[in-house]
C-alpha cells in the first residue's frame, strides 16, 4: 500500500532510546516531537524531493510547508496540485505519527483515501496545518483493544496572507505492524 | 506543448509523467517508480500518484476545453490507494472523461501495475479558466 511512514526498521536508533525514555516530563516528550520532526523530515524521499519541510510536529498535530520553487509550478506559474497534495499529505503523516508516537515502533499506517479541495490559486509559499479528528488518547485506547483503528485527519492549506487555498481530507488505517 | 504535453507543467516534469496518447476520448501515460518518488520502504508515495493523476487529468480537460477558454486547473480531487508499486516497476494511466461541461469536466484515472494489480483510482474535478 502507499504512504506508509517510518516505523520499526525505518526509525533511527536515537529516536527508539528517545521513545524508551520518554517518561511524561514536558521537556522530555518536546525533545521526542523534535526528533520525530527530523526523523519525519528525512525519511520519505518523494517529500524531500519536492521540498517539504515538516515544521512542526504535537500530540495529533502537524504543520509543513512548502516553498514555491520552479519545480513545483504547473502551467499557470502556481503551485501545482500535486506538490499541495504532497505537502497536506506530509503534514497528515506528521499528525498520524505524533497521536502514535507511545507506540510508533509498533504501527504500520496507510493512508486509504484522500480528498483534496483547491479553492484558491495557491501562490508562494504555502503552509499545511494538519489535526486528527479525534483525540489521540481516544485512537490509542482502540488502536491497543482492536489492534487496529480507522480515523481521519483534516488538512488546511493556507498562503502567506493566512488566506485558505485548500484543504484535505485523509483517511488513515493505522494497524499494528507485522 | 512539447511533444509530451505533461511537460508543460514543471511539476510533472520532476515527476517524470510520460503522456503517450492524448485524446478527448481518453488520455494515456505512464510513471517508471524511481527512488525520489518513493515513500519508506521504497513504494511510491501518495503524493506522486497523485501529481501523476493530476497530469492526466489536466491534459484531458485541456484537449477537451470549450473554444475560446484559455486553460484549465484542479479544484477537487479523491484518491483511492488501493495498491503499492515497487522502485523499477512501471504504474500506467489511462484517464477518461465522465463529463465534460462549459465550465466544468469530470475526469477518473484509473492506475495499475504491469501485472494488472491496481495501484489507484482517482476523480477529479477541473475547472475551465
Amino acid at each position: 500500500m502507499t504512504n506508509r511512514l517510518p516505523h520499526d526498521a525505518q526509525l533511527t536508533e536515537s529516536l527508539a532510546w528517545a521513545l524508551n525514555v520518554s517518561t511524561g516530563y514536558i521537556g522530555v516528550t518536546m525533545q521526542v516531537f523534535d526528533l520525530l520532526r527530523e526523523q519525519l523530515g528525512k525519511t520519505v524521499p518523494f517529500a524531500n524531493h519536492v521540498g517539504v519541510e515538516i515544521v512542526e510536529v504535537g500530540e495529533g498535530t502537524a504543520t509543513a510547508r512548502l516553498d514555491e520553487q520552479p519545480h513545483t509550478r504547473n502551467h499557470i506559474g502556481s503551485q501545482h496540485a500535486g506538490a499541495l497534495f504532497t505537502l497536506a499529505e506530509a503534514a497528515s503523516g506528521g499528525a498520524m505519527a505524533g497521536a502514535f508516537m507511545p507506540v510508533l515502533m509498533q504501527v504500520r499506517p496507510v493512508a486509504a483515501e484522500s480528498t483534496i479541495r483547491y479553492s484558491k490559486i495557491a501562490k508562494g509559499p504555502i503552509t499545511a496545518r494538519a489535526k486528527i479528528g479525534q483525540q489521540a488518547s481516544g485512537l490509542l485506547q482502540e488502536f491497543e483493544a482492536q489492534g487496529k483503528v480507522r480515523f481521519p485527519v483534516e488538512v488546511s492549506l493556507a498562503d502567506e496572507s493566512g488566506e485558505e487555498v485548500g484543504a484535505m481530507r485523509v483517511e488513515w488505517h493505522v494497524s499494528k505492524g507485522r | 506543448m512539447s511533444a509530451n504535453p505533461a511537460h508543460s507543467m514543471p511539476f510533472a516534469r520532476l515527476v517524470g509523467v510520460e503522456i503517450t496518447s492524448a485524446t478527448s476520448e481518453a488520455i494515456e501515460g505512464y510513471l517508471d517508480v524511481r527512488d525520489e518518488l518513493c515513500t519508506t520502504g521504497g513504494i511510491i508515495h501518495g503524493g506522486a500518484v497523485m501529481a501523476f493523476a493530476d497530469a492526466m487529468g489536466a491534459v484531458g480537460a485541456f484537449v477537451s476545453l470549450p473554444e475560446g477558454a484559455k486553460g484549465t486547473t484542479t479544484i477537487e480531487s479523491k484518491t483511492n490507494f488501493l495498491g503499492a508499486a515497487k522502485i523499477g516497476e512501471r504504474v500506467t494511466a489511462v484517464a477518461k472523461p465522465l463529463s465534460i461541461g462549459r465550465r466544468i469536466s469530470v475526469w477518473q484515472i484509473t492506475m495499475t501495475r504491469t501485472d494488472g494489480k491496481p495501484v489507484a483510482v482517482v476523480t477529479q474535478t477541473q475547472l475551465v479558466l
